[in-house]
């Protein structure tokens, strides 16, 4: 018997079979290639490393190297340089690997590396991250693989600087040639692996480099960065195994984790303080006893112990532990030793049981910037609640991080008699992805990067003068001794209430192997397999 | 009617300019200095300041304005300040999701929606009209984040029937083509039961009746079809909602829609992106409600336009 299907239904069938042959076609080329499929929040605005501002440098250090990298004990070894050599206090002298080819197949060589620095620091049109390079006066290339980095002054962290992923070296020539517009739709690097397409809203997705400096290096085919911007939506696609990698999870999601059969959790705290810094122009705060009588007042370590427990760990110092030149000096929690500091400035409590003086209460607004670091604020409920009950008229103000951050910056840039910054108390990350303490410390720094103020507005000389030691290329121990000395001045002048430091978390599938987190949020996919 | 299309047309004009601007001057005022934001801890004054040039933030607002709207003329939408590329770029691809998210969903919402609230209204007061009713009152009073996680818990996690977000194959669409078809159904079923309940009890009804029409007849023919405007108008108003208010739909199943690019940009205060996202909507619900209005001269030929 001969069935006969109606046209329309034949039409209407068409587009389905192809669908489906289209998923089928998929899913055996997935089970052909070693794809590893990557879940992140957002997706970045560009990944070409002259204008990317942020979001973006997990996939930029698949595709672009940088002269040198930390490793995960935070020691600082070649990357692109094969050795490097500090000739004099302002010289630095960058060995090349030889044989390094960009994707494009143009050749990484020292007159690559000098392209590089003169287009990032090109005044017409700098790199986004061209701040970070301000010390260099002049690139000079030596030989065909010698190139020699001229500072106009001495500055130690320099060489450590470079190998923050803002810094990956690029393909100048190739940029020159397509336009930045054409550069950023098809990037050229020395990485593991270059690009393959991006799908506008859905994936971004990177193919092995065959010409990889590393012989047997990367061992999967593919690696496909898609973004889900909800946690939940990441953790429902890994545990059904749509994806093998889910970025930033929340600390409370790692015990579902655990009880998920093939998928482990992967924590690592970042080297990242979080401090609340004070406004140092609020007339309450400029009194160092009642700054002192706050960070004293406050139980972090409880808080570590309860709200923290899969989401970060107390700061003990305005620097993270583990950090280059890093302090460990815990204020400690002294409720009787913060209450007499208090009575000694003049401040009672009223009949309400709140601190007062001269008919004012100690009313104090801290913000919050409530969509970047985990927990932050159930944390800073915590502190409004042990200081309220000590009798503290204490607020927390939520808001959106990007408005906190672009206030903090605006306050940053008037001069320090100018107008009191909108905040009493603020939250700041500084990210330390050179695994070095100079970074956070910049923020209390009355002059750094030719900001005229702190992130509080505090100023303070000795401070200043410690920082400008550190930052001279000095052995090591001296080094360290500035910076330790600088924080002792922070310990005693109280800029800020050092809170915590984040635990980034992510999620992984069976069968990935070669992957681990780096405290200095560095992101190397070269080791990277996938075995299954 | 040509001649009303064609003033239709050009009422959209000061619209989009009323909305563009309120825009712009809401993200004018806004605090936050989008450079400032853009280099955070890597930013220099020299670089702010350069940059702040190249993307024509120097220049003062009605300046900015001014040049925006004159791209527009031109169609151009401007140029992202974070990807530095036409935000066309980025928002063509993302209408196009959600127009695909959208339609599906209005699909499955007058697929549902209208035949509950017929049969509804059919079987007014008995159990079939109460138990409609309070799916439609479920389905309209459920958020969809949470029938949304809802699906991704059932039908991904559990059963494994669907990815639990996601655009990569055609199989993705079902779920959020659900939950978003599911919440405009409750609102479709109890538009439609009203508007039959009207209708049923008109004079020409039991006319129809009474000439000896079979029930379907007189149900699909005579009833639905005069029922019909208000609902095409619902339907419309849904359509042109849904292409700008799917956002949450989005965000839970990571479909890459205009509103979830938008919701993005205004974070990043990517200004650019937001004024393109905002004009395009605002063109696709005119342009909706304009379909809608000529649709309801198609169905009611006592309607004409002038």
């Amino acid at each position: 018997m001969k069935i006969s299907i109606p046209v329309r239904w034949r039409i209407l069938a068409l587009p389905l079979l192809l669908a489906a042959a289209s998923v089928g076609f998929s899913q055996l080329a997935h089970a052909q290639n070693k794809i590893v499929r990557i879940a992140m929040p957002s997706e970045p605005g560009t990944i070409d490393p002259h204008s990317s501002v942020g979001g973006a440098y997990e996939i930029m250090q698949a595709i672009f190297d940088g002269l040198v990298k930390l490793d995960h004990d935070l020691n600082l070894v070649p990357r692109l340089a094969e050795s490097w050599k500090q000739v004099d206090d302002k010289t630095v002298r960058f060995k090349l690997r030889e044989g390094v080819k960009f994707h494009s197949g143009n050749p990484f060589d020292a007159e690559a590396v000098k392209a590089w620095f003169d287009a990032m620091l090109d005044p017409a049109d700098p790199g986004v991250s061209a701040g970070k390079l301000k010390p260099v006066s002049k690139v000079v290339v030596v030989d065909k693989y010698t190139v020699e980095i001229q500072l106009k002054e001495a500055f130690g962290p320099f060489i450590r600087s470079l190998s923050i992923p803002h810094l990956v070296i690029y393909d100048v020539a190739e940029r020159k040639r397509l336009g930045p517009k054409g550069f950023a739709s098809k990037p050229s690097g020395t990485g593991a692996f270059r690009f393959k397409e991006w799908r506008r809203g859905q994936a971004i997705v990177l193919e092995a480099n065959p010409d990889y400096r590393e012989k047997g290096k990367p061992k999967v085919d593919i690696l496909e960065f898609s973004f889900m911007p909800e946690p939940s939506g990441r953790i429902a696609a890994l545990e059904v195994g749509q994806i093998d990698i889910a970025y930033a999870l929340p600390g409370h999601q790692v015990p579902r984790m655990e009880a998920m059969p093939d998928v482990t959790p992967l924590k690592k705290r970042a080297l990242r303080p979080i401090v609340w810094f004070f406004n140092m122009r609020h007339p309450i705060l400029l009194d160092p006893a009642v700054r002192r009588a706050l960070v004293h007042a406050v139980d972090m370590d409880l808080i570590g112990e309860t709200i923290l427990e899969h989401g970060g760990k107390v700061l003990q110092g305005y620097i993270t532990q583990g950090a280059y030149g890093g302090l460990e000096m815990p204020f400690g929690y002294k409720p009787e030793y913060s209450a007499l500091l208090l009575a000694q400035a003049g401040w009672n409590k009223n009949s309400d049981g709140i601190y007062e003086k001269n008919g004012k209460k100690l009313t104090l607004t801290a913000q919050i910037g409530v969509d970047r670091y985990p927990d932050i604020l159930a944390v800073g409920e915590a502190i409004q609640a042990q200081l309220r009950d000590q009798g503290w008229d204490f607020h927390i103000r939520g808001i959106e991080q990007s408005s906190l951050e672009a206030g903090v910056q605006s306050a940053r840039k008037t001069p320090h008699d100018g107008d009191v910054p909108p905040y009493d108390m603020v939250t700041w990350g500084h990210g330390m992805r050179d695994g070095q303490a100079y970074g956070p410390l910049t923020t209390a720094w009355s002059n750094a990067f030719g900001y005229t103020g702190s992130v509080g507005h505090w100023s303070n000389q000795n401070f200043d003068q410690l920082m400008a030691i550190a930052v001279k290329p000095l052995p090591e121990q001296l080094q360290l001794q500035a910076y330790h000395d600088a924080q002792r001045v922070m310990y005693a002048e109280v800029p800020g209430l050092p809170l915590y430091s984040p635990l980034w978390v992510r999620g992984i599938q069976s069968g990935i192997e070669g992957y681990r987190l780096h405290s200095a949020e560095q992101e190397y996919w070269e080791d990277l397999e996938l075995n299954r | 009617m040509t001649g009303y299309v064609i003033r239709r047309l050009l009422q959209i004009v000061p619209v989009l300019i009323g909305i563009t601007l309120v825009a712009f001057l809401v993200f004018y005022f806004t605090p936050g200095d989008p450079v400032a934001l853009m280099l955070g801890e890597i930013g220099t004054p020299e670089v702010e300041a350069q940059l702040r040039v190249s993307l024509g933030l120097d220049q003062p607002a009605y300046l900015q304005y001014l040049r925006f709207l004159g791209g527009l003329v031109q169609g151009d939408l401007g140029t992202s300040y974070l990807s530095r590329l036409p935000v066309t770029t980025t928002l063509w691809p993302a209408l196009w999701a959600t127009f695909q998210l959208t339609t599906s969903a209005l699909l499955v919402a007058i697929l549902i929606g209208v035949p509950v609230g017929v049969l509804a209204a059919v079987k007014r007061a008995r159990f079939l009209d109460y138990f409609s009713m309070s799916f439609a009152v479920a389905g309209v009073s459920a958020p969809v984040f949470w029938t949304g996680m809802l699906f991704i818990y059932l039908f991904s996690l559990k059963l494994r029937w669907f990815p639990a977000g996601g655009s990569e194959s055609v199989s993705s669409i079902v779920l959020p083509m659900f939950t978003l078809g599911i919440f405009c159904a409750g609102f479709l079923a109890r538009m439609t039961r009203s508007c039959m309940l009207e209708v049923l009890g008109q004079d020409y009804i039991r006319t129809a009746r009474a000439k000896g029409l079979s029930e379907t007849i007189v149900l699909a023919k005579h009833a639905f079809r005069n029922a019909a405007i208000p609902i095409v108008t619902v339907v419309g108003l849904q359509f042109g909602s849904l292409m700008g208010g799917s956002i949450l739909t989005e965000t839970v199943f990571a479909w890459p829609g205009i509103g979830r690019v938008v919701i993005q940009a205004i974070f990043q205060r990517d200004a650019p992106t937001v004024q393109g996202g905002i004009v395009i909507i605002g063109t696709m619900f005119s342009l909706i409600n304009l379909a809608v209005d000529l649709l309801y001269a198609k169905l009611d030929p006592s309607i004409r336009y002038s």
